[in-house]
Parts: C-alpha cells; structure tokens; sequence
C-alpha cells in the first residue's frame, strides 16, 4: 500500500517503524504503521488531529509504548520504550507544547539538554549557549540568562528546535513547529532544517500547513484514523492530492437535520474584537437557533476561545454581548448567570463530580427550579432528571450512578443535559463527542440540535471537519489565534474544512504577544492538577 | 469505551460499601468486649462512652465536612481549649452570664475557621500546613489568656450541673452530638445548600465551570467546623468545670481517625455523617476496653494508632478503587483481541 523498498542509494536509515500498531482503550490510535527517515532527508508528516501523528512521535521517541512493531534509531532496535534510550541513539524531538524548564534560564536549559559528555565546563556554559545560538542561525536572539518561561510563544517553538538540536542528533523530530511561527520565522526555521539535512541528519516534520511542508519536504507520508496512506515524493505531489489523502472517501455518518428556523432570529452571542491569551482579535455572532462550528488545528487559539467566553481566563480586549447584556468575563458565574453554558472537553476533570450520581451531575446549575425555600424537592427532581434520561438515550442502571462508572458518552450525555434543565442562551460545546462511542454521537449531536431549535445559540469546537460540516449551519475556522476564513453553511463539506485548514495563511502580527514579551502558554484547565 | 456500566446492584453495594466497614467493626468489638471485657457493657461505663464518643464524634463531624472538600483541620485542639476557657473566662462564675459566654465561645470558633478558610479557599494556601500554623497561634493565645484567671476557676455552677444531668439516661452532650448528626444528614440530603457543597468538594473545578461559588464555600466550611470545635469545647468544659489548657490534646488525631474509618474519601466530595459518629464512638468503646482490660496507656496509643492504621487499610477510597479494578479487569478480558497480524514489511 506504500511505496516501500525505497532505492538503496547509498544514505543510512535513521529511523524506521515497522509495523508499529498502538491502541488507547477503545481507539486505535495506529494501525500496522510503516514509517522511515533516512540520513540527509527531510520525511513529513501530515493527517488530521487525531490521525496518529502524535502517536507516531510518542512511539519513535520512546514515550509511548506500541502494542506491536520494531522502532530502529539509527540502524539500532530500540528494545524496551525509553525516552532517555532513544536520544542515546540519536533522536531528538521538538514538542509541540514546548519542554523547556520555564523557571531555567536559556543557557541552563541548554545544557541539561546535551549529554553529558557534549556539555562545556558548568561556568562557561553562557557563552556556549550563545555561541550555539549562533550555529544554528535561527534568527533567535536570546539573552542566555532569560528565563525560558519569560519567551514568546515563538521564541519558544524556536528555542525549542534549538534545544534539541544541542544534543546533536541523527534524526530530528519536529511536531508541529510552525503553529506560533510568523512568515519569517517559518523561513529562518526552513533555511535551519534545510542546514541540518544537508549535514546528514534525517528530520521528520510534522505539520498541518500543506505549503509549508511543501516547501521544504523531500518525501511526505499522510495517515488518516491511525493508517497509513502512502508516501509521496514532494516534487511530483500537489496540495489537493494530499488532501484527498488526508481526507479520504466520505463515509457515512448520521447527523440530525436542522428543522427549518424560526423566522425571526435575534443575535444572542455577539463577539466583537475579542483578544485573550494567545487568541484574538476575533469577531463573530451567533443567532439563536445557530450551530457554528470552530474548526483549526490544535493550537491555533480554540481552548483559550472557550476558556474566556466562559468566564474562566479575563480577557484583554473585546466586547461580548450575551442576549444584549454584556459580559464583563470575570468569572463563571457570572457568565453562568447571563445564559452562558460551557460543555468542557476534559470531562472527567472539568465538567463532572465523578463520585457523584447521575442526578447531582445533572441538576447543579437548575438547584433554584427544583428547591423550595432551600429544601430540595427531590421527588420532582428525580421526575425530571428520569425523563432526559430517556430522552437523551443514557445508558446508566440508576439515578444514583456515579457518573465515573458511566461510558465516554453516556458522561458526555450528562453533561449535555444540564443545558435541558437550565436552558441557556449560549452552550459552548468544546469537542463534544471526544473519546464519545459511535453509538452515542449521534444522541448528542441530536440533543445539541434540540437545544438550537429550542432557541440557543451554540457555538462548537471540534478536530473533526466531518462532525463540523454535519452538525454545523455554518464553521469558522481560526488559524494562529484568529478567525481566518468563515465558511458558509451552502459550501460545507469535509473536504472544504480541510482545505481552509491546511491552507494555513500567514500570521496577523496582533495573535503573538502585543508587547513583544512574553507569556507563559495559557493553561487550558486551571488548577486540574 | 463502550464498556458496559455495572447493574444498580453493583453500583449500590459500590456507593455503600464504604461505609460498611465500621458498622462491622462497632459490632465485632461490642462481641469482643462482652467476651473479655463485660465491665465496658456496664451502665456506668456505657454513659461515659455516650458523652465521650459525642465529644469526639462532634469534633469529628466539623472535620469531615472540610476532609469533603479535600481539606484537613490541625487546628481543632486550639480551638475546642479556647473555647472550653472561654466559657471559664466570659462565664465568670456566674450563671447570668452563661449564654454570653457560650455565644463568644461559637464566635471564637467561627473567627478560627474563617481565618482558616481566607487562608486556604482565597488564598490557596496547603490547608495541613496552614491550620496547624493557626492552631499554633490559637495555643499560644490560650496560655497567655489562662494566666489571667484566678486559680481554680471553673465554669458557672448552673451550666456544669446541667451537662451533669441525664436525660433519658444519656448525657445531654450525647443529644446535642445526635442533633449536630442529623442535621448535617439533612443539609446534605435535603437542602440545594448541602448539594452545592457536595459538589464542590467532588470537583472544585468542574463546579467553577457550572458557577457554583467554589471559593465561598470553602470559606464557609471552615466556619462552619469552627463552630462545632466550639460546640465541643463548650460541653467539655461543662463536664471538667475547671478545664486546663491541654484538655484537648486528644482531638487532633481522634477526629481525622473517625472520618477516616467512617469511610469518608480524603480527595473529597464523599462522606457520612451517621458512619462518622458510629466511628467516633468505635474509637471511644475501644479506649475504654483497653481502659476495662488494664492495659498500659503507652499500650493504649499503640493500639488506638494501629486501629486508625488498619482503618485507612480496609475503608473508603480503597474499597472503591479495589472494586473499580475488579471491573476494569473484566472488561479487558472481555475486549475482542486484535486478531490481525502485522504483515511485516520487507526493505
């Protein structure tokens, strides 16, 4: 199915997979998996958000276990998953979210990074780091004494490919290193990657940016659910065709039709200018009766979006307007209490009270209309919650069940049905089918549908274009914190998303730090450690 | 996960069984005391456990309502001593002055709690470290204030005689232990106050996300704690007349022991009130059989540690987590194994 049996000419392996399978509960996350990078080649990757590529990488960098197959580093097997292993053979890998030592300053990051036996004498290791800085001609002017926490989002994903190229390696992982990167980093990056590879070094690029990967790869790989499916030469490959591959046929998937709106429709979510922790500025409303998806690669923005819109992390500018009262966004309740519902993606942690049933889960934001002068009226609430019960289709042998013993998407389900008892004017629903069985999907995306038809106006995220273009009246796709491109409900399909994603246009100077310093990445969860 | 959820069997016997163990236990040792220590069935005997066992189970009670919020008290022997002098102090020995007394002992242990509770719910601070800190302060307050009372000082006549009485043949401290118990089985159950506050402690950040004021009542309950210190320290000073300033010593460890065994879960949310009395009286029955069988009060400790030991082993958190894996190992049996075989490429 691939083009396996490269043409022996001459250049060593450096990394091979073979066979490599990997399964997280009920996911398979890589299936049968072949992969190689040989000396002096740049091999990308590229597929949707959960694709595998991040498992590919946890697997080659020895972090994550596979189920089966070999993981080669240099011509030598890697035996047992060791990260500490597979960099004593040679591989180095810049993370996406960064594994800088934020309180260290630059140089001693550096120097824990190299192995023992590369690093200069502890008392010179300042001018060590700035010469290296140098070498690897990053366009990375750094204060060997700054602190890595005190780096720009771009800085950063750049000090972070510096950091593993100090341990100077025989093959280079990079995982999504242009997602903070303006045009001219992502050419400083390009002309670096281009340098190592002409000293024999064999760079695996995992990207989404379709005419980044372009540019610079030599031969690209496309999985899609965990498949692999085929290798490309570069020269010879062009965009749509790799996007078919990440695509792949449409297959059924069943989504509840938008019963015809109501005519009049009122503005209910007004966005205007919006800017937050790595994201903005964006505007956008919502009518009531709406479904608009956020569709974007990962890291583009989306969870510092919902964090703000509910209240949970302020914003720095913007107007927003929830039924034409505005929101001040400073705390949950608040936004709570003008009509604002978020349906978190992390619901184990964020969302739901595990050791408590299924009615305390369901009925915590409606306490008011089920108590009379402080005193529950249980009898009524228990009415209530058995009905969504069996009208949301959740699967649970009693009321009392604690919802930590409920499937992905009977949780999901629960949580979907506080929005049935309270009945806001806004749900945000951040990946709400998520580690959500097949079976179940087509439940919530009926009771989100309930919920706009009844008036709300529900704004959602998802990685999944196909759930975007079936559940969605119309998507807005954000890239590098901004709204990029607004596709409208007559054009949405699978294909369409993709392409609007992968497309990835250049970088609007206001989504990266405004003051030129630098923010520590915003935690999407507070306090959830 | 399509892993099918247990039946409502299961699940029920799952949520109970963590409170089971102590009911075991209250009977396992009222068989062992009437084998070998049918002195500890007595009458006598029987009323002092009565009001012993509700002290503790009182101060127990304030304790389990801020281990449901993932939290911890070290501060409960400072604030039942200050308490217990203030009624010394305020009381004056004169029995017009009882209430006023009471009601600045229950304002002495709300102020403690609220201190606390900035400290820890506004502030973020380590609540271990935090209440020991206060509790340390509230000690060295006490023996500066109790340098001020002429000797021998006791609490008014009026108000020692009436803890003396009995009423239906139990101390009138065992009733209001009764009381303080079911009325946290009712806010708990029956009131959107109790329900909120369950939720906070089972995931505060979840319940920040649905707008429940996560900070408030983490403020609260440590107030609300306080006062039941004080409510302790009130009764224990109308039983000893004159107390001293080490008279609760005994109640830093004894309460958290009785909400441990009482199977109330350490990472919060879940907790009962009745299993958490019933563990305060298993623990006063079994110092008194020691106290019937003789044995030596450094055995005594020995014991009472290894009981809280053995406690923690067999309730709660445990009992759940063995049984979630006993599930969790079934359902990976059950899942189909992956019957494909990799076809191994050839360079």
């Amino acid at each position: 199915m691939t083009d396996q049996g490269h043409p022996m000419d001459g250049s060593e392996t450096v990394l091979e997979l073979t066979g490599v399978s990997r399964q997280f509960g009920a996911v398979r996350a890589l299936i049968d998996v072949s992969f190689d990078c040989r000396a002096g080649e740049i091999h990308a990757l590229v597929g949707e958000n959960g694709s595998g590529k991040s498992t590919l990488l946890g697997i080659a960098s020895g972090f994550v276990e596979p189920d089966r197959g070999d993981i080669r580093i240099a011509g030598k097997p890697m035996r047992r998953d060791s990260p500490a292993l597979a960099r004593r053979l040679g591989l180095a890998m810049a993370y996406q979210d960064g594994s800088a030592v934020g309180m260290e300053p630059v140089k001693n990051n550096f120097y824990f990074a190299a192995p023992p036996d590369q690093r200069p004498p502890y008392w010179r290791r300042k001018k060590w780091a700035r010469r290296l800085l140098g070498e690897f001609d990053l366009d990375l002017e750094l204060f060997p004494d700054v602190p890595a926490g005190f780096l720009t989002l771009a800085e950063r994903q750049l000090f972070e490919v510096a950091k593993a190229l100090v341990t100077d390696p025989k093959v280079l992982l990079l995982d999504e290193p242009t997602t903070a990167l303006g045009p001219d980093e992502v050419e400083a990056l390009h002309r670096t990657v281009l340098a190592c590879k002409s000293r024999g070094m064999g760079v695996v690029y995992v990207s989404h940016r379709l005419p980044e990967v372009l540019e610079v790869a030599d031969r690209i790989s496309v999985l899609r659910d965990g498949r692999h499916q085929g290798t490309f030469d570069a020269k010879s490959t062009t965009e749509p065709e790799l996007v078919e591959r990440i695509v792949g046929r449409p297959f059924e998937a069943a989504f509840p039709s938008a019963t015809p709106r109501f005519k009049e429709t009122r503005e209910v979510l007004v966005v205007d200018g919006l800017q937050g922790q790595s994201f903005g500025p964006v505007s956008f409303t919502v009518e009531s009766g709406e479904i608009v998806g956020i569709a974007g690669a990962e890291g583009n923005g989306q969870p510092q979006l919902f964090d703000t819109l509910s209240g949970r992390t302020p914003p720095r500018a913007g107007l927003v307007t929830c039924a034409g009262k505005e929101l001040t966004l400073v705390s949950t309740r608040e936004a709570v209490g003008a009509g604002v519902m978020l349906l978190p993606g992390n619901r184990k942690t964020e969302a739901l009270m595990g050791v408590l049933g299924v009615k305390v889960n369901s009925t915590i934001q409606s306490l008011r209309r089920f108590s009379f002068v402080g005193f529950l009226r249980r009898r009524s609430e228990r009415r209530s919650v058995a009905e969504l019960v069996e009208e949301l289709e959740i699967r649970t042998p009693s009321l009392d069940q604690p919802v930590e013993f409920l499937s992905g998407g009977n949780q999901q389900k629960v949580s979907v049905s506080r929005s049935f008892l309270k009945e806001p004017e806004v749900i945000l629903a951040y990946e709400p089918t998520q580690g959500v069985d097949v079976g179940s999907r087509f439940d919530i995306y009926r009771a989100l549908r309930t919920r706009a038809d009844s008036g709300a106006a529900l704004l959602v995220k998802s990685s999944d274009p196909i759930e975007l273009s079936g559940l969605c009246d119309r998507v807005l796709v954000m890239s590098r914190g901004t709204i990029t491109e607004e596709i409208p409900g007559d054009e949405l399909d699978e294909v369409r998303i993709v392409e609007a994603i992968v497309r990835g246009p250049g970088m609007s100077k206001a989504a990266r730090s405004p003051l030129g310093v630098a923010m520590p990445k915003a935690p999407t969860s507070e306090g959830s450690s | 996960m399509t892993g099918r959820a247990p039946s409502a069997a299961v699940t029920r016997f799952v949520v109970a069984s963590r409170y089971m163990p102590v009911y075991l236990a209250l009977v396992v040792l009222i068989i062992v005391a009437s084998i070998w220590a049918p002195a500890t069935l007595g009458g006598p005997a029987l009323s002092a456990v009565a009001t012993a066992g509700a002290l503790l189970g009182i101060t127990a009670l304030g304790q389990m309502l801020v281990i449901m919020t993932a939290g911890i008290d070290l501060s409960v022997p400072g604030t039942v001593t200050i308490a217990a002098l203030l009624m010394v102090g305020v009381g004056g020995q004169s029995d017009d002055r009882i209430l006023l007394a009471m009601a600045t002992a229950i304002a002495a242990g709300a102020a403690i709690g609220l201190v606390n509770g900035i400290l820890i719910g506004g502030f973020k601070l380590n609540a271990l470290i935090v209440t020991l800190a206060v509790g340390q302060v509230v000690a060295g307050l006490v023996s500066r204030y109790v340098r001020t009372f002429p000797v021998q000082s006791a609490v008014p006549k009026a108000f020692s005689n009436w803890t003396a009485t009995r009423i239906f043949g139990l101390s009138p401290i065992f009733w209001i232990g009764a009381a303080v118990t079911l009325l946290l089985i009712v806010a708990l159950r029956y009131t959107s106050v109790g329900r909120r506050f369950q939720v906070v402690g089972a995931n505060p950040v979840a319940s920040n996300v649905v707008g429940v004021r996560v900070t408030l009542n983490q403020i609260l309950v440590y107030m609300v704690a306080g006062v039941f210190y004080a409510i302790a320290g009130i009764a224990i000073a109308g039983q000893f007349r004159n107390p001293g300033v080490n008279i609760a010593s005994a109640y830093l460890l004894g309460p958290i022991a009785a909400v441990v065994i009482g199977g109330a879960s350490l990472t919060g949310g879940l907790a009962s009130p009745l299993s958490t009395f019933a563990a305060a009286f298993f623990l006063t029955g079994l110092n008194q059989m020691m106290r019937a069988l003789g044995l030596s009060t450094n055995l005594q400790f020995v014991v009472f540690g290894l009981v809280i030991i053995g406690g923690m082993l067999v309730s709660g958190d445990r009992i759940i987590k063995a049984v979630e894996r006993l599930f969790r190992e079934r359902r990976r049996s059950k899942r189909p194994g992956d019957a494909q075989t990799s076809m191994e490429a050839t360079g």
